[in-house]
């Protein structure tokens, strides 16, 4: 398995909504790209309860003080808590995964 | 100062050049004795009794190390250290001499203060000459380890697993334009690369490819990583990429109007030489009567030909910047009556009924006669090629509230579709095909059109419904209009 494994902790307790803010820059590729994973990736795993806001610092860069965003595209899980902020346009879904310690799907048997 | 013949360690350094700052002569004696008498490194001593003395030695010459007492006539305890630190900098490391009785209190005294502690009841001929050796070689690879790191081109950030900041080095410290102090303990966020590296923006619009390694950073698991800026590079490719864009849209345009302008000009040459021909050979039925015809068909095809190469050279002007307006106070309604005398044959002959509104006072323009004129005949001439016989093209000329003056060419033509209107006054356009449409045109006449308007300062706008007519709308800034005034 990777090497983010000892970094997981499991949300398998949390049942609540997830509130997720995607920080982006305009319609560049890479805010699009950042925008479809984080949708597919919510779909797969959290089908039902997450809600995405999207945040373009270039119509409103005063919002990039709030969570204290410094590199785009970052994601930002408000809920649930702790904080927790992703660099990167989480093409790589697994790291992305747990980065935002939504639990793993298992692995086919 | 004394030099022992020991053998060396075996490093680039053969002689260490040490400053004993030591006001009791016989404690540094003994200090000299023990790095005398150690085997493995030599030492070269040079020693002041007080913290002045040792400042100003130390700023005249060079020393790979210091031995300090702490307590010296001029100045008392961790003070002296501080004091004599700022004058020597970081690089040099400090061994501080000190009474083996309060070894406790000195040392915590020490902590944080990047120094050694050497009790002096502990000189030790087979110890102190190789600690000191040890000591000088790792602040020699710690500081060529800083150096690297400091000087690294690339940003180096520590993350640890929640994202937030361990170590930032200067080059990150740039790229997020806050100092490495702003950076530390903040959240930077996890980074999430997959396999090789990822393009991040960062405030300020520069980008940067981040590359993540995962690492043990001080006894924890941790990320490092690395961001290269690419600003320069992506803008090198943007500027490339959208330069491709315009060489190949120029390359398409340039095909069009090759195949456009090749077909207008062999029409109007293919009447001249034909009719010219058929006079040369003497085949005329009735002499006379069909030389004049003939003659007539070739001037109006000759002088069609030179319409379209003057708009040929009109746009050339326009595309190499050389057109020049020649602007003077001119009568709108003067200008307009001997245009209309231009295009009323066309319209007559047609059977398109041209109606004007003039305006009702004098109204002064400053403007380039002969390119109003040319403005004005193109937009008229324009919608009577594109109205039926039966049909009308209505000139208004209005003197507006806000200063500006307002010319419109409104017709009862066939319309223009709105998939069409965006590139209308782009150069070779023209609606529909040039081979299927029954009119002639190069295409260039509304976009010469606008080109002069705009040089004077206006501003030129299309509205039409197909089947129904056209409105093109000229307006030119109150600056240029002299209003009437009563």
């Amino acid at each position: 398995m990777s090497d983010y494994d000892t970094f997981q902790t499991e949300y398998a307790t949390y049942t609540g909504p997830w509130l997720l803010r995607l920080y982006i820059a305009g319609q560049s590729s890479k805010s699009t790209t950042a925008m479809t994973n984080l949708r597919r990736i919510c779909e797969e795993h959290l089908a039902g309860h997450f809600c995405i806001e999207v945040i373009d610092l270039l119509e409103k860069p005063q919002l990039a003080e709030g969570d204290k965003v410094i590199a785009i595209p970052t994601v930002v899980r408000k809920l649930p808590e702790p904080l927790r902020k992703i660099i990167g346009d989480l093409s790589d879904t697994e790291k992305a995964l747990i980065g935002l310690q939504l639990k793993q799907k298992p692995t086919a048997p | 100062m004394m030099l022992s013949s020991g053998a060396s360690l075996g490093s680039p350094q053969k002689l260490i050049r040490l400053l004993l700052v030591e006001d009791d002569p016989v404690e540094a004696g003994l200090v000299e004795k023990v790095l005398s008498e150690g085997r493995a490194v030599d030492f070269a001593v040079q020693r002041v009794p007080d913290l002045t003395t040792a400042k100003m030695v130390a700023q005249a010459a060079s020393f790979d190390m210091v031995i300090l007492d702490l307590n010296l006539p001029d100045s008392q305890g961790v003070e002296t250290l501080s004091q004599f630190r700022s004058v020597v900098g970081d690089s040099v490391p400090i061994v501080v001499l000190g009474d083996t009785d309060d070894d406790g209190n000195a040392e915590t005294a020490l902590y944080g203060c990047e120094a050694e502690f050497l009790g002096k009841l502990h000189l030790d001929h087979r110890i102190v000459p190789r600690l000191l050796y040890h000591l000088l070689q790792r602040q020699r690879s710690e500081s060529g380890l800083r150096q690297l790191i400091a000087t690294y081109p690339d940003g180096m950030v520590v993350v640890n697993v929640d994202g937030v900041v361990l170590f930032a080095n200067p080059a990150a410290s740039d790229l997020f334009g806050r100092p490495i102090g702003d950076l530390i303990n903040q959240q930077f966020g996890i980074p999430v690369v997959g396999d090789g590296a990822i393009e991040i923006e960062i405030s300020g619009r520069r980008i940067a490819e981040m590359r993540v390694v995962k690492i043990n950073w001080l006894e924890q698991n941790a990320w490092l990583t690395s961001l290269r800026e690419i600003t320069e590079r992506k803008k090198m490719e943007d500027e490339l990429r959208d330069a491709k864009v315009e060489a190949e849209l120029s390359n398409v345009a340039k095909t069009h109007f090759l195949t456009c302008m090749s077909h207008e000009l062999r029409t109007p040459l293919n009447s001249i030489i034909g009719f010219s021909e058929m006079i040369e050979h003497d085949i005329l039925p009735d002499r006379h009567e069909t030389c004049r015809e003939y003659a007539g068909i070739i001037n109006s095809s000759g002088k069609h030909l030179l319409a379209i190469v003057n708009d040929v050279l009109d746009v050339a002007a326009v595309e190499a910047g050389k057109v020049v307006l020649d602007c003077q106070l001119l009568d709108v309604n003067l200008v307009i009556t001997s245009s209309l005398q231009m295009v009323s044959r066309l319209a007559r002959e047609k059977g398109i009924e041209l109606r004007y509104q003039p305006l009702p006072y004098m109204t002064p323009l400053y403007a380039d006669y002969r390119r109003l004129r040319q403005i004005l005949i193109n937009l008229m001439a324009n919608s009577i090629k594109y109205t039926m016989a039966g049909g009308t093209v209505i000139l208004t000329c209005q003197c507006n509230h806000d200063g500006t003056l307002t010319l419109t060419v409104e017709d009862t033509g066939v319309g223009i579709p709105s998939t069409d209107l965006s590139n209308l006054m782009k150069p070779f356009s023209r609606v529909g095909d040039p081979y299927t449409s029954r009119s002639q045109g190069t295409g260039l006449g509304l976009y010469i059109t606008r080109v002069m308007v705009e040089l004077h300062g206006g501003s030129m706008t299309i509205t039409s419904e197909l089947k129904r007519g056209t409105t093109v709308v000229v307006s030119f800034p109150a600056e240029r209009v002299l209003p009437y005034r009563a």
